[in-house]
């Protein structure tokens, strides 16, 4: 990175032509950084995709099989995994609703400002500070069947109502879902309270002269006003269901009980460190890819039309 | 996500109300306002209760745990602490978490304030194609280029190795290190570049004088943030790091956790659960801003 000439650093920053050596210095800075985003992301990308139309696996280069591993996916040998999971993924898109309902309730209570207003922020944000692993095994302990949460059903004689809520087939995905909303809420308050202490007092101000209530004002002035916001929530939700719940899902049940809270992510897992299918663990990969990519454009093509108009 | 919302205001921290609200009247019974006062109670206990319950159970005598474990413990005690820390581990597991994430996020804030110095100064073909790419790849996700990234290390002999893990992080982070410090540095004023040019700066001497110092504050963001996220990461260092010697916090707690509800170990598991949390509680409280700014100037542009 020795960039001892003033020249290429331009005083107003301007097109540079052509002319490697004065694309030289650009590359020096960029360089390390590209060098490495490419190692890790870029160069693994074009891999994957390679990757998931052959039958490779760990101990054999495989040869080309077309779209063999995605006809196998969607066909659903393999016990229907492949569809299991996609539906856990579904299910787990619910916390992007319930987490956008609650936080706007939330933070427009606490903009408008109760007493200790500030300090439950705080406390209502700290789920979402330690790891994922951390809280899964929280609620490991909290959701056993002996667990702080069945005892105190049972304290409260509701019996039928304590379940074993992470080792029942039907009822774990849906416990992963309560987990996943718990943890995401803190973080969608915090947007949401960020962009509202951005809106201009001006509008709320005139609502509050026309004689609106509170709640008259979030649903006309605010929410509107937050349309981005809550667009751009959404599709972060989106992005994590489906690329960062891994972790809940190994740490609170291994996929279980009997593979029935697969989700895509574990399931790629599983096929590719378990089994050691490389082509079709690939097949699974490229197409999370395809969503998280479709999903990224979108909101840039939303983001760039916004500032447009 | 790259376009910017042209507004004078910047997200305050949680819990800062520089201009408050309640210079608004609104007409509202009390009725509603008793209820509005119950959910966000209600929100907050079951926000806290996993938490606070983890805390008290790792200060429980083992044994002493008694179904439900809400109340405090009646004789508390270090204990489960000495003993996760010592007997299962979590001293090595803390170091090996502690080595992931401050050369993680030293790594991408150096690497990434390169970057984005170089996109803010440089006019140059491509480069708003460069850009575009980079904050993509933001979206992509970790699970999927985890297979080839483990092939690649394993043909390079990485696996297991303190660099395999810390280059992985540091790559997963980067594109948005550089589209926080690209979209700061960009609202620099170029006066002030011009004057360290005119001065006989080059590009060394105004990233050094100019760049850096005047992007303290988004340096720390990017550092606090990055620093958090490889601290919490499982994925990662659970393939590249896969002999005991590099097991990190995550790894023990997502080996550990499952299974062992037992009344006698869970008391050490929650200890270990603090001892992750800890850090993270400290660097909230001395670098607040420094996070919440991080976590939100994304969204809000």
């Amino acid at each position: 990175m020795s960039v001892g000439t003033r020249a290429p650093v331009l005083s107003h920053p301007q097109r540079i032509g052509g002319g490697l050596r004065r694309l030289l210095p650009v590359l020096g800075w960029l360089l390390p950084a590209l060098v490495v985003i490419a190692f890790v992301i870029g160069y693994p990308v074009i891999q994957v995709v390679i990757d998931s139309f052959t039958s490779k696996t760990r101990f054999d280069p495989g040869e080309f099989v077309a779209l063999d591993n995605f006809t196998e996916l969607m066909a659903g040998g393999d016990q229907d995994l492949f569809w299991l999971s996609f539906r856990n993924n579904l299910v787990l898109l619910v916390s992007i609703p319930a987490t956008i309902l609650v936080g706007l309730v939330v933070s427009s209570i606490l903009y408008r400002g109760i007493r200790g207003s500030r300090l439950y922020e705080v406390f209502i944000f700290l789920p979402f500070l330690p790891a994922v692993a951390a809280i899964s095994v929280i609620f490991i302990y909290l959701l056993g069947w002996e667990g702080p949460l069945n005892e105190t059903i049972r304290a409260l004689s509701i019996e039928p109502l304590a379940q074993a809520w992470l080792t029942d087939p039907g009822l774990a995905i849906w416990s992963i879902l309560g987990v996943v909303t718990w943890k995401r809420l803190g973080f969608v308050v915090l947007l949401f309270m960020a962009r509202m202490l951005s809106i201009d007092p001006d509008l709320l101000d005139a609502a509050a002269v026309d004689g609106a209530t509170w709640s008259q004002t979030v649903r006309h002035v605010v929410v509107p006003e937050m349309r981005a916001i809550i667009r751009f929530v959404g599709i972060l939700g989106f992005i994590e269901v489906f690329s960062f719940t891994f972790a809940y899902v190994f740490v609170l049940t291994r996929g279980g009980p009997f593979k029935n809270t697969y989700t895509l992510e574990y399931l790629l897992f599983s096929i590719m460190f378990r089994r050691k299918l490389v082509g079709l663990a690939s097949a699974v990969a490229v197409l999370l890819l395809v969503l998280a990519v479709a999903v990224a454009i979108y909101q840039m093509r939303r983001a760039r039309a916004r500032v447009a108009t | 996500m790259m376009a910017r919302l042209r507004r004078g205001r910047r997200a305050r921290p949680v819990g800062d109300r520089s201009h408050s609200s309640r210079r608004h009247v609104w007409k509202e019974s009390g009725l509603i306002r008793v209820v509005q006062q119950a959910l966000i109670l209600l929100i907050v206990f079951v926000s806290l209760a996993p938490l606070y319950t983890a805390i008290t159970t790792s200060f429980t005598p083992q044994g002493e745990l008694s179904s439900g474990g809400i109340m405090p413990p009646r004789n508390p005690t270090f204990e489960n602490y000495r003993v996760a820390w010592s007997d299962l581990g979590f001293q090595g597991m803390f170091s090996n978490s502690t080595i992931l994430a401050v050369a993680a996020a030293l790594g991408t804030t150096l690497l990434g304030a390169a970057g984005a110095f170089a996109l803010v100064r440089f006019r140059f073909k491509g480069r708003r194609v460069l850009l575009v790419a980079i904050i993509g790849a933001i979206a992509v996700p970790p699970i999927v280029i985890i297979i080839p990234l483990f092939l690649t290390m394993s043909d390079l002999g990485w696996v297991n190795t303190y660099h395999s893990a810390i280059i992985a992080e540091i790559g997963l982070l980067l594109p948005f290190a550089i589209f926080l410090l690209y979209s700061f540095m960009r609202d620099l004023p170029e006066d002030l570049f011009d004057a360290a040019a005119l001065d006989g700066a080059g590009s060394i001497g105004q990233f050094w004088h100019v760049a850096l110092p005047l992007s303290r504050s988004a340096l720390v963001t990017t550092a606090i943030v990055s620093g958090v996220f490889a601290w919490n990461e499982l994925l990662v260092p659970m393939i590249l790091w896969q002999e005991g010697k590099f097991e990190t916090l995550m790894m023990g707690l997502a080996t550990l956790g499952p299974g062992r509800t037992g009344v006698r170990f869970v008391p050490l598991l929650m200890a270990g659960v603090t001892i992750t949390i800890v850090p993270l509680v400290v660097l909230f409280v001395v670098g607040r801003r420094a996070l919440i700014r991080g976590l939100t100037e994304g969204a809000l542009k």
